[in-house]
């Protein structure tokens, strides 16, 4: 089971810009209906020539960022959902990336030594930055490695990543 | 970039899982962002004097944005009010649907009926998902559980969502599952089967102490697999 970015936040502020604007627009057209002076400088805009440098830098932001908006939907993005090993009766599982790196993080900052832990997770590949303030750190990435594939084993994506072990010695203050 | 197939499942069709509105979200990006690509080359190539064709006005770099002949007319203003309120509208519409519950209608399936009384039996889908997840939900090392059942008796699918505690095997939930409540929810359905989609969010609370703790039944549920990893 994979899944992809639904592109929620793209898609949140796109239709707050545009619902901002529309709100703008009917605003002012009120109030050139009531013979109020309409909030945008509708006379500067009506004098405006093609040719003019707003118009002209106008139109390339507004093609860049069309480029941008085309881009996003159509590139499929990263997996927002990792399949699971063994598809078996039950069909299709899978994990989400964002909890499963959470996760690993957490059975890293288990380990002895390790003050705080990261993890990123990519299609096979783990990586789990741990901080220690331990003089000695000898043994640590071992450690952490054990208990970062302890944790993968019980989960048991289909394919099993390999782990790598950052350490960062932290100065104790 | 495969999407999981079910091998040798008795119905080929492939579930869409549900994660709306993804579709929706990625069309109108596209639409969006096409029509602003094209205005703002657009208004490039008609400022730079470019475009080959049309009359003497657009071929002219330094005719005005807007046509000066359109004076601010009263219909001109309620014209711009209402495609402007339409188009805010849907706007919002696109906003909430970004928070909507994803889960699909439910239906309702006519089963078998009972030969004896001649009567139908009629089962609503959300139901069965519903005391599915409850069941899955008191499992422990379950955080919290959520289930959907999409398409047509023949073609269904279950869609599954469970969040866990932090630690629980997911191997051994997912046994859990197969072997004691996916049999129970097949029967309940009068499905020999039922591909199931299951989407398994690691959380981070530790487990509560569940008074269903105890297997309720005695029928292979064994609290063998709950081994800590």
């Amino acid at each position: 089971m994979i899944r992809r970015s639904r592109r929620g936040v793209p898609a949140a502020i796109a239709a707050t810009l545009v619902l901002a604007v529309m709100i703008a627009v009917v605003w002012s057209s009120v109030r050139v209906l009531i013979g109020q002076t309409p909030l945008m400088p509708v006379a500067y805009v009506m004098g405006l020539r093609w040719n003019e440098l707003p118009v002209l830098i106008g139109g390339g932001v507004l093609a860049a960022l069309g480029l941008v908006l085309l881009a996003g939907a159509l590139i499929p993005g990263k997996p927002n959902v990792l399949p699971l090993a063994g598809q078996d009766r039950l069909g299709s599982a899978g994990v989400t990336r964002r909890s499963l790196s959470r996760s690993i993080a957490a059975a890293a900052e288990g380990v002895d030594g390790v003050s705080r832990a990261t993890a990123q997770v990519a299609t096979g590949r783990v990586t789990a930055a741990v901080r220690t303030s331990l003089p000695d750190a000898t043994g640590l990435p071992e450690l952490v490695q054990d208990a970062v594939g302890a944790r993968l084993t019980a989960v048991d994506l289909q394919r099993p990543p390999t782990i790598r072990v950052r350490v960062n010695r932290s100065r104790s203050t | 970039m495969a999407e999981q197939e079910h091998p040798a499942a008795p119905t080929p069709v492939r579930s869409r899982t549900p994660n709306r509105p993804a579709g929706l979200n990625r069309t109108i990006l596209a639409l969006l962002g096409l029509a602003m690509l094209a205005g703002g080359l657009y208004a490039l190539l008609r400022g730079l004097g470019l475009i080959p064709f049309g009359g003497a006005t657009v071929r002219d770099p330094a005719s005005t944005l807007l046509p000066t002949t359109i004076t601010s007319q009263a219909w001109a203003a309620y014209a711009i009010i209402t495609c402007a309120g339409v188009i805010g509208v849907l706007c919002l519409l696109w906003l909430l649907a970004q928070l909507g519950r994803r889960r699909p209608a439910s239906r309702t399936w006519r089963l078998t009926g009972d030969p004896e009384t001649g009567g139908t039996t009629y089962l609503d889908t959300d139901s069965a998902a519903d005391a599915f997840a409850d069941e899955v939900q008191a499992y422990t090392g379950v955080h919290r559980a959520h289930a959907a059942i999409t398409g047509e008796p023949s073609h269904a699918t279950l869609h599954l969502t469970v969040t866990t505690d932090a630690d629980t095997s997911i191997t051994a939930l997912r046994e859990r599952i197969d072997t004691t409540a996916l049999p129970r929810l097949c029967q309940s359905l009068e499905l020999e089967r039922i591909p199931a989609e299951i989407l398994f969010v690691l959380g981070t609370s530790h487990s509560r102490l569940h008074p269903l703790d105890e297997p309720r039944e005695q029928l292979g549920d064994e609290p063998a697999g709950q081994r800590s990893s």
